[in-house]
């Protein structure tokens, strides 16, 4: 096998890769990324809008349409940003380029003579009739870049680092922005009758009663594959409904006493491997030093619960496969579409359209698979997939449940050892890892192709994203990568590092206590990062911490840098704890380098708190053994209105420092704040997730007793 | 059988089933796709209108119910005060995804436009019933601020604040 360094480099992108300007007074990017409101195409076009000097109004994107679009990873892990931001600048930074290259030769006149303002060139300060898109037709957009044209330095930046409106919720507001408003003449409804269990097999069907009713179409059945296709939603509503009454499903016998998912997670084996040492002591991990410090925290089962279904829509011709969906990567799932159909990719093209806010793997792919499916069982009509509330809360890959033990030991106030084991499931599971398909339908088709989570990222992402703690302090870090929990799993937002500052920022504050320093300035002792060491004096500095807090009320910080390479967050939280957490006020302070949108960031590290908050507060997957629950919202609660606190968010710029990605940097440290403001409030360290009125009466209780 | 409905001030008759959801009529029969499904329950109401002057969940009222009535969707939601608020909403940015939001804007606009300036309290409460997912909830609530200070500045609310 060749090595790395023999690997043939990756051909160069074409200009017309990224760019086309054939529509007059209009550049349209190209991008591999999606909208998946996040804000990520608005920042993308700042990027290419700066280094064009063409207002942002004139930039329009077209997003993940496998026809079209350049080939990108998924819109994943806070990324985007940090890879397809440079991309686009520089290839930006080309095309300025190549059009003032044209431009001079269409004025006969050196280039240093030509400016452009918003796409109009001028000659010497003079308007002249030739623009961008004049000069475009000079542009050969079909050869590889060449990586003429220089970026603009940080300094010169008018575009990029200011806040634009986000025009786009008025067309949102309108009807016909997202996928779920697809609504072609003669469009079908379909629905996949989801398994009640991974395991289940399904023993008997009565599909003739379904079939008679009025509206439906189709009913679907191989092998333990359920679906129904009707003319109208309505009717597929009540097929759906009888269906699900008229199926039988074999479920593996359960024990007599069904274990918690924790206890699940703690009874199964798992491969356990050192991520980090710097050598802190000979003992195996986790066996505890007598005179060590140790405490365990665990995190439970937690939904995406998009506010919208996950929905696809799909047609299915002989030669032909088209399909539109929310997916967070139309190039994977495009090739996993092909291998189910068993057809060539390039007879698939899979397009992006927006819906609602995903936060990781949710059900996405599983309901473009379902109309592809369906689609293919009725050749050539459009078939709408839309998943039902039940279906997202069972059915969606949920977040791991995870369980995070540190032992410490304190020299004086200093941690002189630190040793933590993460445990965790797989945070992986999309269409096409670990070469499988990872997706429902296919798997209730086709056991070959049945769904295992064997595999989770590699060290530090995964569920080890975060298990090293930033602080200056010996550590020995191992991550405990249990596979084949009986739970479907996937990529949640922030992955493993929610539960795992959860845990170290919380520990922190237990030393805290125990060396009798203020949580702020024993962190500070052990942080040498100057960066860490900003965020983390701002957000206390906002939050007035040196006040000292009336009873009932308890203040707590929390820190982190995602992934420990990205976006520095601190978080300071103000709480009322009775029998319920009352969140009071929420400061955040937040460096992700060269800010882009500072509004965007804002918006985006505001609702990385709320989503914490309410898995802190509220979220758990409820369970009866390994067999997922909910059947409702009511089932599920989430934050509401009427518990949101006011937020404040700092955003400290650095334009000499590259931007990094923002959408996973506050869950952790807001986690790890609320527990601190909670036990700060309380006097009660809470150790398990969520922190619910039913733990809290328990603590207290327990403490009492 | 046709059901008889004034939407957005428009007689229609709708045929879909009478005893489908009137979401279904509203987004699929008279294109007013605005108004989303969320949960089919009653649980986060994304898919508010206002039928007779009430509040309904369209996932769940049927259109048997909405029979002679008066129904209002997002989009026929209009008049000064409504600019106002879409106008807020854009300016501070009150949404990530914004599937929430049609739903959240039918229920803040009902609120502002009375004639007693609404408390932060107040504006939270009216929104109990609705679910947002991206934590965008302090941007909606900031919006709604900026539109009821907006309107106090038209002299829109008589004196006093509920």
């Amino acid at each position: 096998m060749a090595n790395d360094k023999d690997a043939a480099p990756e051909p160069r992108e074409c200009l017309g890769a990224r760019f086309d300007l054939s529509t007059d007074g209009i550049a349209i990017l190209k991008t591999g990324k999606v909208e998946l409101g996040q804000g990520i195409l608005l920042a993308l076009r700042q990027i290419a809008a700066e280094e064009l000097d063409l207002s942002p109004a004139r930039l329009d994107a077209i997003s993940g349409d496998t026809a079209v679009s350049p080939f990108e990873a998924g819109t994943v892990g806070s990324m985007s940003i940090e890879t397809s931001g440079p991309l686009v600048r520089r290839s930006a930074a080309e095309l300025r380029h190549e059009l003032f290259d044209a431009a001079a030769m269409r004025l006969q006149a050196p280039r240093s003579e030509i400016t452009a303002t918003d796409g109009h060139f001028h000659l010497n300060g003079e308007p002249t009739s030739e623009t961008y898109w004049t000069a475009a037709k000079d542009v050969r957009f079909d050869l590889p870049m060449t990586g003429k044209g220089t970026p603009k330095s940080r300094e010169s930046y008018a575009i990029v680092g200011t806040s634009l409106p986000m025009t786009a919720l008025l067309q949102r507001l309108a009807g016909g922005a997202y996928i779920h408003d697809i609504n072609s003449d003669g469009m079908m409804h379909g629905r996949i009758i989801r398994k009640p269990h991974l395991m289940a097999r399904l023993e008997t069907i009565d599909a003739e009663s379904v079939e008679k009713l009025a509206g439906v179409v189709r009913v679907v059945r191989e092998n333990d594959l359920v679906g129904v296709i009707a003319d109208s939603e309505h009717s597929l509503e009540l097929a759906v409904a009888k269906l699900e009454r008229r199926c039988s499903w074999h479920i593996p016998p359960a024990p007599d006493t069904e274990p918690t998912v924790q206890e699940i997670l703690a009874q199964a084996s798992s491969i356990d491997s050192v991520i980090h040492t710097n050598d802190v002591s000979e003992l195996e991990p986790m066996e505890f030093d007598e005179h060590e410090l140790t405490a365990t925290y665990t995190k439970p089962l937690i939904a995406h619960g998009s506010i919208g279904p996950s929905c696809g829509v799909a047609i299915v011709t002989d030669t032909h496969v088209e399909v539109w969906t929310h997916s967070q990567n139309v190039f994977a799932l495009r090739e996993q579409i092909a291998r189910v159909l068993n057809v060539s990719a390039e007879t698939v093209r899979v397009r992006h359209k927006l819906a609602a806010g995903c936060y990781g793997h949710n059900g996405s792919d599983d309901a473009a698979m379902d109309a592809v499916l369906l689609a293919s069982r009725l050749a050539g009509q459009t078939v709408r997939v839309q998943w039902s509330r039940k279906d997202e809360l069972t059915s969606e890959p949920f977040g791991s449940p995870m369980r995070v033990q540190i032992g410490a030991t304190l020299s004086g106030s200093r941690i002189s050892t630190w040793r933590l084991a993460t445990r965790s499931g797989t945070h992986i599971q999309r269409p096409g890892w670990n070469g499988q398909v990872n997706l429902l339908a296919p798997a209730a088709l086709d056991d070959a192709l049945a769904l295992r989570s064997d595999a989770d990222l590699p060290p530090h992402n995964g569920g080890s994203k975060n298990a090293v703690a930033l602080y200056d302090f010996p550590q020995h870090v191992t991550y405990q990568f249990v596979p084949n929990l009986p739970f479907r799993l996937s990529a949640l937002r922030s992955l493993g590092a929610f539960a795992n500052v959860f845990a170290i920022e919380s520990f922190m504050d237990e030393l805290a206590e125990i060396a009798n320093l203020d949580p702020v300035e024993f962190r500070l002792a052990h942080l040498s990062d100057e960066r860490a060491r900003a965020v983390i004096r701002r957000a206390a500095e906002m939050a007035n911490w040196a006040d000292p807090c009336s009873p009932g009320l308890g203040r707590g910080l929390g820190f982190a840098r995602f992934k420990n390479t990205g976006t520095y967050c601190a978080v300071a939280v103000l709480a009322a704890v009775e029998e319920n957490v009352e969140l009071r006020g929420i400061w955040a302070a937040v460096d992700a380098g060269l800010a882009i949108n500072p509004a965007g960031i804002v918006s985006q590290i505001e609702g990385g708190i709320l989503q914490a908050a309410s898995w802190a507060l509220k979220e758990e997957v409820p369970t009866r053994g390994t067999l997922p629950t909910a059947k409702s919202w009511k089932d599920y609660p989430i934050l509401s209105f009427t518990e949101v606190p006011e937020i404040f968010v700092d955003v400290i710029s650095r334009p000499e420092c590259p931007s990094t990605g923002v959408g996973e940097a506050s869950l952790g440290p807001t986690a790890g704040a609320i527990a601190n403001a909670v036990t700060s409030a309380l006097g009660i360290r809470i150790r398990d997730l969520p922190l619910t009125r039913d733990r809290i009466i328990a603590a207290v209780m327990g403490a009492d007793g | 059988m046709a059901t008889a409905i004034t939407v957005n001030d428009q007689r229609v008759e709708v045929a879909t089933d009478a005893s489908a959801p009137l979401i279904y009529a509203l987004r699929n029969e008279l294109g007013l796709r605005g108004t989303r499904f969320g949960c089919g329950g009653e649980d986060c109401s994304a898919c508010l209108v206002i039928v007779d002057s009430k509040q309904q969940c369209s996932c769940t009222y049927l259109v048997s119910d909405a029979a002679g009535k008066t129904v209002r969707t997002v989009e026929g939601i209009t008049g000064p005060i409504a600019d106002i608020l879409r106008r807020e909403f854009v300016s501070v940015g009150a949404a990530q995804c914004g599937y929430c939001l049609s739903g959240i804007f039918v229920t803040a606009h009902e609120l502002i436009a009375g004639k007693q300036r609404p408390s932060t309290e107040a504006i939270k409460l009216s929104l109990a019933r609705h679910l947002c997912r991206c934590g965008a909830h302090a941007a909606i609530l900031r919006g709604i601020r900026q539109a009821i200070d907006a309107i106090e500045q038209i002299g829109h609310y008589d004196h006093g604040e509920r």
